[in-house]
């Protein structure tokens, strides 16, 4: 049992990770992010195919992290420019075509057998408690709780996140009070990018990754996301990692297994239904 | 039936007839797979366009659909037909189980919901193989469509059925309160219908149109497996929805041609078919970044002529009419009070934003509610139709106590309110949203719009400026002939000769009806003309009530709009 909870410690902080970016776009960019995973998942396959043609393990890596980074920030651009001023359905409905888009160019690039993604660390690994953590299981928490304590810090306490939250909520007003929208705007989405593929690379080794299937990562990530309520970073944490436990306790037993799929969404229609019960009204008076 | 249904469905079937006698069997699949995407976005166009709701779900409502028929034809021995049904209730049911706790979620929430939700059954029940999958037991066709030509024909007349019946439906009450759901929950609420009844509506007719879609989907190939039916593949059809606009039967024919013959002509010049996923999204972005509603949206509008925007109303006298209807009040009713607040105080935390506010209005009275900005007269409209969670204090409705109902019951009792910031639906015509207003009350809507000057019923909403919207939402309201009216700012948006036409024509009207009015106004002249007596609100508190006259030259009136001199 032990085993299988630390086992879903690995994949619980990659979804952390994800699912915490989810909630710093949302808060610093207004937009749900459903494509948090797949841009991840490029990082990871351009790294995966760097390797195979032969370029070290540290450029491969850090080719995969930068595109990832730069194509977040390219779709960051994107959606300042054409929905700043747009309501959040129809930014919803915006990125859901944005993520079908990404998905097609995905398969198109990488094709949708599963690859062997490179192991960061091979062999790395420590044991506590009779129980052996790998390295990477180490390295995801690592990066998930820095996020949270680093994207913490900038929201709540310095002027660059107060900036950006203005950014978020009222764009006009904040340029024309002088906040430089679009360096701002790069710096949110580039990073957010560059968590994502750092995480996914880190994951990816284990996983039976077809590029689908770490793009559909966003699943226990959204799960995540939701209950941070898309605000609250510790709380998106605790979420990443506690789905990961669930579904990994649930193949505990060969009955249980087979319902391991359907965790992320109990999971986000439980938080669901008790933070939104009193939300009977639609927004407008 | 309109004429221009009446060609598009000829030139519908023309094509439907030529295609099946002509087609090779190659393009005959091509073909019929289109029209079977476009089911599934006809169901799209329901759910999002229709009613608002960003349901990432739909090839899941196909899969269930595909699945139910599987297993059918794997147990019993029924022919295609006679499956067909229950590839439609078994989504349904599945729509208002999944619609019933996503009630309260909306946009991006509703749409993380639906899209675990569609991950959920993907790997839980479609994974684990379709039923007949492994078995190899095949799903045919009916048999007098058991051929290429044959299929695709039968298939056609299913979408075109469903066409039909969906643009019937929109035409319906049901189909126009999905538009109006989509603008507003409250303002449909405080029009008396049930938004519970509406989305839960929209989810099960747009689930069985998709359950429908998949069951063709199963026939036309025989098997299938849980490949088509991905959460990726739900997200992939309403981006493409979003770029041709599935609101509109020609939209969701073009989402199911275009998604199949796209890859065809891709490969045909050489390029990877897969690429065309991308073109979709590039082309729903673009749509949504040009306003929601997609290509045929944007054709329909080109091809109406809208009334400008500027100037859809230029009555410089009211209506003639007006001038001789009959006033409707008994004077022996001003003694009856209509509607009693008793003691209604409402706080936000510290903040009491209403403080024991007790008022009384006669039958056909006419009051004037008036306070400077953030005085609390929008919370105690608020309070009166029923939405807020809680407040203290009493309503009594014509002596019945209505301060636990919800808004709707309200509305249906004869306490009917409009909004501030103007609720009515932009996809209805003038007509059709009247229809929905007044509950069946017996004012001819003719006649109505005669009186407020408004455009004739065929015209859209959508074509009209906001003062004249805002006059229609107040039309609807009185055309109910609710027992109490409140009216929140009005003539907000008017000016000059179009307000003083208004407000003779609110005057006449309400009177002949023998509507009691609750007006809340900042243009005092408009006030003053209309009311017989004025309550003053300042923090919360009634500070003043009594005539007109009286009440503005109290000196604490006074003293709450322009500030005390000492």
């Amino acid at each position: 049992m032990l085993t299988l909870v630390v086992a879903g410690l690995a994949a619980g902080g990659a979804y952390a990770i994800f699912g915490v970016s989810i909630v710093v776009l949302h808060r610093m960019a207004g937009v749900v992010n459903f494509s948090q995973a797949v841009v991840g998942a490029f990082g990871a396959y351009v790294a995966a195919t760097g390797v195979e043609r032969g370029w070290g393990l540290p450029w491969a890596a850090a080719a995969g992290i930068a595109l990832s980074s730069v194509l977040s920030v390219a779709i960051g651009l994107l959606f300042a420019r054409l929905f700043s001023e747009a309501g959040a359905a129809v930014r919803t409905a915006a990125m859901i075509a944005t993520t079908v888009g990404l998905f097609a160019a995905g398969f198109r690039f990488f094709g949708d057998a599963p690859r062997a993604v490179p192991v960061l660390l091979p062999g790395a690994s420590v044991s506590i408690g009779g129980v052996v953590v790998t390295a990477g299981t180490v390295i995801v928490l690592f990066i998930a709780i820095a996020t949270v304590l680093g994207m913490g810090w900038v929201l709540s306490s310095t002027r660059v996140g107060v900036q950006v939250r203005a950014i978020s909520e009222r764009p006009v007003v904040a340029e024309l009070l002088g906040v430089p929208l679009f360096a701002r705007t790069a710096l949110v989405w580039g990073f957010t990018g560059l968590v994502s593929a750092t995480g996914m690379l880190v994951v990816a080794s284990n996983l039976p990754g077809s590029f689908s299937s770490l793009g559909f990562l966003i699943f226990p990530a959204m799960a995540a996301a939701l209950i941070g309520a898309f605000r609250r970073l510790p709380l998106a944490f605790a979420g990443g990692i506690g789905v990961g436990v669930v579904e990994s306790v649930s193949s505990y037993r060969e009955a249980w297994s087979e319902y391991r799929g359907a965790v992320p969404f109990l999971i986000a229609a439980a938080v669901l239904l008790w933070t939104q019960r009193h939300e009977v009204w639609d927004a407008a008076r | 039936m309109r004429r221009g249904d009446l060609a598009a469905g000829a030139a519908y079937v023309g094509a439907a007839v030529t295609v099946s006698q002509l087609a090779g069997p190659f393009w005959l699949f091509l073909l019929t797979s289109a029209v079977i995407t476009a089911v599934v976005a006809v169901s799209v166009g329901v759910i999002y366009d229709n009613a608002g709701l960003l349901s990432l779900c739909q090839m899941t409502f196909a899969g269930l659909g595909a699945w139910t028929v599987g297993w059918l034809n794997l147990k019993t021995n029924l022919p295609f037909l006679a499956m067909l049904p229950f590839a439609a209730a078994v989504p349904f049911a599945a729509g208002v189980a999944i619609g019933i706790p996503a009630l309260r979620l909306r946009g991006q929430n509703l749409a993380v919901f639906t899209l675990v939700f569609s991950a959920a059954v993907a790997r839980v029940v479609f994974a684990d193989g379709f039923p007949g999958l492994i078995e190899g037991n095949r799903v045919h066709p009916p048999g007098f469509a058991d051929s290429d030509s044959g299929y695709f024909l039968f298939c056609a007349v299913t979408l075109g059925l469903i066409g039909i019946a969906v643009t019937a439906l929109r035409r319906t009450r049901t189909g126009r309160w999905w538009f109006s759901v989509r603008r507003s929950e409250r303002a449909t609420a405080a029009m008396g219908r049930s938004v519970v009844l509406t989305k839960l509506s929209a989810f099960a007719v747009s689930a069985a149109i998709a359950g429908v879609g998949g069951a063709l989907l199963l026939a036309l190939n025989g098997i299938v497996s849980g490949a088509s039916f991905q959460p990726i593949e739900s997200m992939t059809i309403l981006t493409s929805a979003l770029m041709f606009g599935a609101g509109h039967l020609e939209g969701a024919l073009l989402t199911g041609l275009f998604g199949q013959l796209i890859p065809n002509f891709l490969s045909d010049v050489g390029l990877p078919r897969d690429i065309s996923p991308m073109l979709f999204a590039v082309g729903g972005v673009i749509a949504l970044s040009r306003g929601e509603g997609g290509l045929s949206s944007a054709l329909r509008a080109a091809g109406r002529r809208l009334p400008s925007l500027r100037r859809t109303r230029r009555a410089e006298t009211v209506a003639p009419a007006l001038r001789s209807l009959p006033s409707g009040h008994d004077p022996a009713a001003k003694a009856r009070s209509v509607l009693d607040i008793q003691d209604v105080s409402v706080s936000y935390g510290a903040v009491k934003a209403l403080d024991g506010v007790s008022l009384s209005m006669p039958e056909g009275g006419f009051l004037g509610l008036i306070g400077p900005n953030g005085a609390g007269k929008s919370t105690l409209v608020d309070a009166l139709s029923g939405f807020l969670p809680s407040h203290e204090g009493r309503i009594l409705l014509g002596g019945e106590d209505i301060t636990v109902l919800p808004p709707r019951k309200r509305a249906l009792l004869g306490l009917r309110r409009t909004f501030q910031q103007g609720h009515t639906p932009l996809d209805l015509t003038v007509g059709g949203y009247l229809a929905l207003a007044s509950a069946g009350a017996d004012t001819p809507i003719a006649e109505a719009l005669d009186w407020f000057s408004l455009p004739p019923p065929p015209t859209p909403i959508a074509g009209l400026d906001v003062g004249s919207r805002r006059i229609l939402e107040v039309c609807g309201a009185l055309m109910s002939h609710p027992k109490v009216a409140l009216l929140d700012e009005p003539t907000a948006g008017l000016a000059g000769p179009d307000r003083d036409v208004f407000v003779e024509a609110l005057a006449a009207v309400t009177a002949h009806m023998g509507v009691a009015v609750l007006l809340i106004e900042h243009d005092i002249e408009a006030v003053v003309s209309l009311c017989h007596s004025i309550a003053v609100l300042d923090f919360g508190q009634l500070i003043a009530t009594g005539s007109p006259q009286d009440v503005l030259e109290d000196p604490r009136v006074v003293a709450a709009y322009l500030g005390s001199s000492t």
